[in-house]
């Protein structure tokens, strides 16, 4: 038979295949894929479109929704592109609270990541123990922006909320948790001879081929490519902060996975950091503090908590053009911003690191078996509704 | 290297191609260029070590022009990675075609792909153009990224 009779097409897909609603064509031949092509935007939300009639503020939990599990990469990114334009720069306090919870949410966003993967591959538990651990860490960014997932937590200026009390103890207490905990993944997951023969040199990426394809964020490093927002343009508070870029030389789907493992350490480390050297004073610019009447002024300082001064309802941001960019946990997230002066965007461009990263479904899994599909899949980190945005 | 260093270097590489180059501080460049060089162009920044694209941006000025702007960077060599380079190309409103920068840079196949499906560009030699990516396989009408496609609301302003 030729190898047109004796392929088939297989649907893998729309209904959540995994992560979210997709659709992977797969034509295979026997159980070798011979191509595969992933067709997404079953949970596109127009987020482009929809910015371009929302006021400014509204447009923060409208560009969180798409990546539920790394809200505040785009929140940042979006708040940073739109400070551009203003010319308004967050007071320190704010930068360290904004690098705070950044951080919180890189390690669960890492958790959930691997969690999927996990369970794609037949780790159930691997799934558990990840989606138990991110718990903590959800619990300590409730308590730090009122909110478990969708924290709206960073505004033009500054951030809405001040450090709870005692809030270092409960951090300082997760932290050695998470420290005490990580040994028990590597016995029972990443050393079992099962997983790594589920990834190891499953999926290789080439470094040539990451830097060509313009892949984003740990599948990036992954693929030992040292880039990093966070060192190449540092923003927040990460000028003062003492970290390693995470890199790993294989390119398979393990190394990636244990660039996120190593990731989380880091996190730790620039967590701890950060609540050591967090300047007291302000959370919030001086002019928009000043807009606030005096009696909510007081207020504001009493409890730590924002009141928005009136000028938030109708922000009108200058004419012209601004890019941010920001490493979120799933990787590169761009804003391009294009401001005609009025109180919503004259056209808003939206790259998150998923969509940068489908690309990587038809190359990766030219010629792999169609168990390594999952397994790929996995590694990538990928949510389709970030993708589709 | 310096943000004018750098801005003169790419000012000398594509001063024959009617570019017009300029800057924000601290770390943007603008290049400007007519839709017949912006391949040319783009293969010039490349081999400068503008190794990959992060992300294609279609804007719609009613009437007169369509902008396409590349925001391109690089992860070779990290003393580059610090600038944005945006090429930039405008396309007739009427016409609005360009040659796809595929060949140059593949970073750009789903993202080509989208300001084709959404805004209606059309890339000329990309292999996905007519298929349609986030919209629906049936979908007809105007491009909705485009200003003349008003979005609904139910007469609630939230």
């Amino acid at each position: 038979m030729s190898l047109e009779e004796r392929e088939l097409e297989v649907l893998i897909g729309p209904q959540h295949p995994a992560s979210g609603h997709m659709r992977l064509v797969a034509k295979i031949d026997g159980d070798v894929v011979v191509e595969l092509r992933p067709n997404i935007g079953y949970v596109h939300r127009s987020v482009e479109k929809l910015a371009e009639v929302k006021k400014y503020l509204q447009i923060i939990p409208l560009v969180e929704r798409p990546s539920l599990a790394d809200t505040t990469a785009n929140n940042l990114t979006y708040v940073m592109a739109v400070e551009k334009l203003l010319g308004i720069e967050p007071p320190p306090r704010a930068q360290y609270l904004r690098t705070l919870l950044a951080e919180i949410n890189r390690i669960h966003s890492h958790f959930y990541g691997m969690g999927i993967h996990g369970v794609m591959i037949g780790s159930s538990t691997a799934y558990m123990w990840c989606f138990g651990d991110r718990e903590p860490l959800i619990e300590l960014a409730q308590e730090l922006t009122g909110a478990r997932l969708t924290y709206s937590y960073i505004v033009p200026g500054g951030v809405r909320r001040d450090l709870p009390q005692g809030f270092e103890d409960k951090v300082e207490k997760v932290m050695r948790y998470l420290e005490n905990r990580m040994p028990d993944y590597f016995d029972l997951y990443f050393n079992n001879p099962v997983t790594r023969a589920r990834l190891e040199g499953v999926g290789v990426l080439s470094r040539e081929d990451a830097i060509r394809l313009g892949v984003a964020g740990p599948n990036l490093r992954a693929s030992g490519v040292p880039y990093d927002v966070r060192k190449v343009e540092p923003y927040a508070a990460y000028p003062e902060l003492d970290f390693e870029v995470v890199t790993e030389e294989a390119g398979d789907a393990f190394a990636r996975v244990m660039v996120r493992v190593r990731e989380i350490q880091e996190s730790i480390k620039i967590i701890r950091q950060v609540l050591k050297k967090i300047p007291d004073g302000p959370i919030l610019n001086e002019k928009y503090m000043k807009m606030i009447p005096p009696n909510l002024r007081k207020q504001v300082e009493e409890t730590g908590r924002i009141k928005f001064p009136g000028v938030f309802a109708n922000l009108r941001v200058p004419a012209g053009e601004a890019i941010a960019r920001v490493e979120g946990g799933r990787g590169e997230v761009i804003f391009h911003i294009v401001s005609d002066g009025k109180m919503s965007p004259y056209r808003m461009r939206m790259v998150t690191p998923s969509f940068r990263n489908v690309i990587l479904f038809e190359h990766l899994t030219r010629g792999v078996r169609v168990a390594d599909i999952p397994a790929i899949y996995g590694s990538l980190d990928y949510f389709p509704p970030e993708a589709d945005r | 290297m310096k943000f004018e260093e750098l801005k003169g270097l790419i000012e000398e590489k594509v001063r024959d191609l009617g570019a017009e180059v300029s800057g924000k501080e601290p770390n943007v460049i603008e290049v400007k260029v007519p839709r017949e060089k912006v391949v040319e162009a783009a293969m010039r920044l490349r081999d400068m070590g503008f190794d990959h694209v992060k992300a294609v941006t279609a804007v719609d000025y009613p009437n007169e022009r369509f902008e396409v702007v590349y925001v391109s960077s690089s992860y070779s060599n990290l003393d580059l990675a610090y600038f944005l380079v945006n090429l930039r190309t405008d396309l007739p409103y009427d016409d609005p075609r360009m040659p796809s920068l595929l060949e140059v840079w593949p970073s750009v196949l789903y993202q080509e792909h989208e300001e084709h499906d959404l805004m209606g560009i059309v890339f000329e030699g990309h292999p996905r153009m007519g298929e349609r990516l986030l919209l629906p396989e049936n979908y007809e009408g105007i491009p909705p990224l485009r200003k003349e496609f008003k979005v609904k609301t139910e007469g609630i302003n939230a």
